[in-house]
């Protein structure tokens, strides 16, 4: 703003500066006009009047021959011709050198003062005068006024004086000859005698007299090299003009050419007024439009910052509004929807319990729970419904903990759990996964709708999360988080390092049982090709979960679950009993078939049933053993080798194959395992993928076969995918192959066509 | 300048003119015959104009005639009183100025002028005192200490008259009543000077006034008269007493039986015809006793 305004008024004095300048440049121009003007006027004139004089000369020689010889006839005729012819002068007369008067052109009435003035030019010796002549009386009359009386001298042949010529000049000559010179309408032309005496004054309406006197006082000063003189009064009235003063260099005269200043300088004036009101105006435009401006930007500028304030007590008030609310809410000690205790009060109590906690050596924990998509119901049907759903999760929350827990909510679909007094650190994950599943459950008719909702639930340990409340509660907001932007983990805990367990296998081990029950489980079957002739002659029975929210669940999923939780007995013996009912009921349908390798978890091999569970269920379906085998890991017999040697050699007794699965990844050794009745090494896939680049891994196999032959056991390559492979493995000695390359695990129908082909060819 | 060329071969003429043989005492009967006349507006027009009365008059008596250019009244008077003109068309006041320095001449003709804006028909015309129509001056009165124009020192209409008639008017010379006077050299002048306000009031005459009207100079509601003065005979046509009363005969007869001839002239002078005149005619002229 300061800077604009700057800028204007620099802009306004450069104007400013501009016009004067120009103004003064302008009046100087027009002086000089005037002066060149009044130079060529004033030069004219004179030179006009001067070629008169002169011609007045000519007179005066025929002059001296009349005054010679006074009745010479013949000169006078050419004299009174001379006279006829000229314009200017309109009357001649000589006189003798006794002022009698000889000769005179026409008849004229006696003159008085005339005839003084040619008695004393007789008496002076007018040589002195440059041209030789004077000028005569000036008329005093109007009538005469047109008439100049001119005298010079005649000399005689010896050069004395003889004599005068009067010539009478008519100005009306000099009028015509000059009446065209443009003049201006103050501009006068002023013939001065030598003495001072005016002879005549010319305006631009003619020839002028009885006007105001003229002054010649000022312009003495005036000479042939400086003409000018400027702003002085020329006549009586005392009007300043603009003068041009010419003194003739041949006779006795000057001109003076004068303008009056005013008119001189009228048309700049207007224009000069013109130009200084436009440049005044354009001031007042451009003050007046900052000055407009600036209160306009400073109205704005106030209003802007009473909008400022306004809005700083606005959002004042709304931050104490907020907190009188809170502080309100904060008063009640129980949330009057579900009556689990409010942030203050949950704070104080468990304040209270830290104190003590710091003095034992009990674990306690804070829980964060906040329901998933509870928003969205909330807002899809309702708060009703969103009240009621809140008053569910407090209830059971309340017959999930134990009295001395501390429940309280927050506020909106957040609920916090103190944890109190546990013995060990690790009941905290069964304390949560029991509030996972207990919230979980399905909330039958909550307004008539029947909703799930999924809790994501953030844990912080005292003391290791935080040694007060605020900031476990900060850590176990923070885990909250974390479990409810990770996909599989319900609940999460502050420290990283106890977050080992995600929500699908907990959600799989819960429905473990009722899966088998309600039979999600299905059996997929992928068949062993024997190497010499290509034909089937084993099938591997894989177990598959088909989930009905989750799709088909792979084993390596679900099988660590199901061992980690004790399912795998229950898994293990339907996978046995869907065997035999399988191969039952192949053979019902008349389809060749071979034995059926199952899976056996090393939990299985803790206790003898697995033995007498095989034999019930082959006698179930009426089969021979020698249709079913088993094929266990070398880690389920790392545990208790001597209880698994006994279950096995019971099922070896008892006719039924055992297979020794992912031979080579494990610690075991050939020697090791030549104490058990393992009729066949199922070699690793990992050794058998790499087999064409890995120098090492095709030793290892060649001389595993070569060791497994010597033990008479047979071998069969796991993972078989490519041709090359399959050669290699031909080449060694492999018994059976099992892989993509033949075909991958599928389900009974598919694998029905493959047993009525009975060989597979490369 | 043409002005100077027009000097200078003036100049020139006069060392190679022919210079007339003296005539005897009685009568002078000059060969050729020298006319000037009145400036008004243009000389050389006006010349262009006489040119054909003159012409004729040169078959009429057999020798031919001169126009002497005139500068000013003065160019006839002085002219005609130095035996170098013989005949010219005057100012009424420019004859009463010459007649009152040497009676050797005298008046024989004038023209009759038809009904026009300010002049009457006949052979009378008036000295008007002029103003702008659309100026402020309403009466003599109110000029006074203005600026007026005047014709010619020697014009009646324009100078004459004004001095002696409207001077009885006011009761003071026309110098004291007026704050200046500038002569303009020809009616014209004076009346665009009034029109151009580089002067107030002007002495015109009423007849020249109408000829510039005519001519459309001049608009007929660009003036108001202030003052008319007595009829003045218009412009006398004088020859020199002592011409051959012949030469005197020839030349009236010319001007007052010729007919078609003429006639291009009385129509430029804006003239019905010539009429004969005597000095008795210009008494009032004659008679004004401040001529000088």
């Amino acid at each position: 703003m300061l800077g604009a305004a700057s800028l204007s008024l620099l802009m306004l004095l450069a104007i400013w500066l501009y016009i004067l300048q120009s103004i003064e440049n302008q009046e100087r121009l027009v002086i000089e006009n005037t002066k060149s003007f009044q130079h060529n006027l004033s030069a004219t004139v004179s030179e006009n009047l001067n070629q008169l004089l002169d011609r007045g000369k000519l007179f005066s020689a025929f002059s001296s021959q009349l005054l010679e010889n006074q009745q010479n006839t013949l000169t006078q005729t050419r004299i009174t011709a001379m006279l006829g012819t000229d314009q200017a002068f309109n009357r001649i007369e000589i006189y003798d050198r006794h002022g009698q008067k000889i000769f005179s052109s026409a008849p004229s009435l006696p003159d008085a003062t005339l005839n003084n003035v040619i008695q004393q030019r007789l008496a002076i010796d007018i040589q002195n005068v440059k041209s030789g002549m004077v000028f005569g009386p000036i008329p005093k009359t109007l009538s005469d006024a047109w008439q100049i009386p001119l005298l010079y001298l005649v000399k005689d042949s010896r050069e004395e004086n003889t004599g005068v010529l009067l010539l009478v000049l008519d100005l009306g000559y000099l009028l015509r000859l000059n009446q065209n010179l443009a003049m201006s309408m103050t501009e006068i032309i002023n013939i001065v005698r030598d003495d001072g005496q005016e002879i005549a004054r010319a305006s631009i309406a003619g020839l002028e007299f009885g006007g105001s006197a003229l002054i010649t006082s000022n312009i003495t000063t005036a000479n042939s090299t400086n003409p000018f003189v400027h702003f002085k009064p020329l006549f009586q009235d005392q009007v300043s003009r603009i003068i041009t003063y010419q003194h003739s260099d041949r006779h006795p005269f000057s001109i003076i050419v004068s303008q009056e200043i005013n008119e001189m300088l009228k048309s700049f004036r207007e224009k000069k007024r013109e130009a200084l009101l436009l440049v005044f105006f354009l001031t007042m435009v451009v003050i007046i439009s900052m000055i407009l401006i600036a209160f306009a930007i400073q109205r704005k500028q106030r209003a802007f910052m009473a909008l400022v304030a306004s809005e700083i007590d606005k959002n004042e008030l709304i931050l104490k509004l907020h907190d009188e609310k809170q502080k309100a809410f904060d008063l009640a000690e129980t949330d009057y929807l579900t009556g689990l205790y409010t942030r203050n009060k949950f704070t104080e109590l468990a304040s209270r319990y830290l104190i003590n906690a710091k003095r034992n050596r009990l674990h306690y924990a804070v829980l964060f729970i906040d329901l998933d998509r509870f928003k969205a119901i909330n807002d899809s049907l309702g708060h009703h419904v969103g009240d009621l759903l809140l008053q569910t999760v407090a209830t059971r929350l309340q017959l999930t903990l134990r009295k001395t827990d501390v429940i309280a909510r927050f506020g909106g679909d957040e609920f916090v759990i103190l944890l109190t007094g546990l013995q060990n650190e690790s009941d905290i994950t069964g304390v949560a996964k029991k509030i996972v599943e207990t919230v979980s459950q399905p909330c039958i008719d909550l307004a008539s709708h029947d909703l799930q909702i999924y809790p994501s639930v953030g844990i912080a340990i005292f003391p290791r999360d935080g040694n007060d409340m605020i900031a476990l509660m900060k850590n176990a907001d923070l885990a909250m988080y974390q479990s409810k932007h990770s996909k599989n983990r319900s609940y999460t805990f502050f420290d990283a390092s106890l977050n080992t367990e995600n929500i699908l296998e907990f959600t799989l081990d819960q429905h473990f049982s009722t899966a088998i029950k309600n039979g999600e489980f299905v059996l997929h079957f992928q068949p062993k090709i024997d190497l010499s002739s290509y034909q089937i002659v084993g099938l591997e029975a894989l177990v598959r979960w088909q989930h009905p929210e989750h799709g088909l669940i792979f084993p390596n999923t679900f099988i660590p679950l199901a061992e980690n939780t004790g399912h795998i007995i229950e898994l293990g013996n339907w996978v046995i009993e869907a065997s035999c009912r399988q191969i039952s009921a192949w053979k019902s349908a008349g389809i060749p078939i071979v034995p059926v390798a199952i899976n056996v978890s090393g939990q299985q091999l803790k206790s003898d049933t697995l033995a007498k569970y095989l034999t019930q269920c082959l006698d179930q379906y009426g089969l021979e053993s020698k249709y079913l085998q088993i094929e266990l890991t070398e880690s389920s017999l790392v545990e208790n080798i001597e209880t698994a040697k006994t279950i096995l050699n019971h099922i070896a007794d008892s006719g039924i194959h055992i297979a020794l699965d992912d031979f080579g990844t494990g610690f075991s050794s050939l020697g090791y395992i030549k104490n058990l009745p393992i009729h066949t090494i199922k070699i690793d896939r990992s050794f058998i993928s790499n087999i064409r680049n890995s120098h090492d891994d095709a030793v290892i196999v060649t001389s595993t076969i070569a060791l497994a032959h010597n033990l008479g056991m047979r071998v069969v390559a796991e993972g078989v995918e490519t041709s090359e492979q399959l050669v290699y493995l031909r080449a060694s000695g492999c018994d059976e192959v099992q892989g993509y390359f033949f075909s991958r695990p599928v389900p009974d129908n598919a694998i029905r066509q493959l047993l009525i082909k009975e060989k597979l060819c490369p | 300048m043409p002005v100077k060329h027009f000097l200078i071969l003036t100049l020139v003429l006069v060392f190679v003119f022919h210079i007339p043989v003296a005539q005897a005492e009685k009568c002078s009967n000059p060969n050729p015959l020298h006319f000037s006349f009145m400036t008004k507006t243009n000389t050389i027009e006006q010349a262009q104009h006489y040119r054909s009365l003159l012409n004729f008059m040169e078959k009429k008596i057999g020798r031919k005639i001169e126009i002497i250019l005139p500068t000013s009244y003065d160019t006839a008077i002085e002219g005609l009183l130095s035996e170098q003109i013989d005949f010219a068309e005057m100012g009424p006041a420019a004859y009463a100025q010459a007649k009152h320095r040497d009676s050797s001449i005298e008046v024989f003709a004038t023209y009759a002028r038809p009904q026009g804006t300010f002049n009457e028909e006949g052979v009378n015309y008036h000295s008007l005192l002029i103003v702008k129509a659309n100026s402020p001056y309403k009466d003599i009165n109110s000029l006074a200490k203005k600026k007026v124009s005047l014709v010619d020192p020697a014009s009646a209409s324009g100078a004459l008259i004004p001095r002696v008639l409207f001077s009885r008017n006011t009761g003071m010379p026309l110098e004291d009543f007026f704050g200046g006077i500038v002569y303009s050299g020809s009616h014209d002048r004076s009346a665009q000077s009034v029109l151009n306000g580089h002067t107030q009031a002007a002495f015109v005459s009423s007849a020249l006034l109408d000829e510039s009207i005519t001519q459309g100079m001049f608009n007929r509601n660009d003036f108001r008269v202030l003052w008319k003065s007595a009829p003045i005979p218009n412009e006398p046509t004088v020859y020199r007493n002592k011409l051959c009363s012949k030469l005197k005969e020839q030349i009236r007869s010319v001007y007052f039986n010729s007919g078609e001839e003429i006639a291009p002239l009385l129509s430029k002078l804006k003239a019905e015809r010539f009429v004969p005149v005597n000095d008795k005619d210009y008494k009032i002229i004659l008679d004004m006793s401040t001529l000088r």
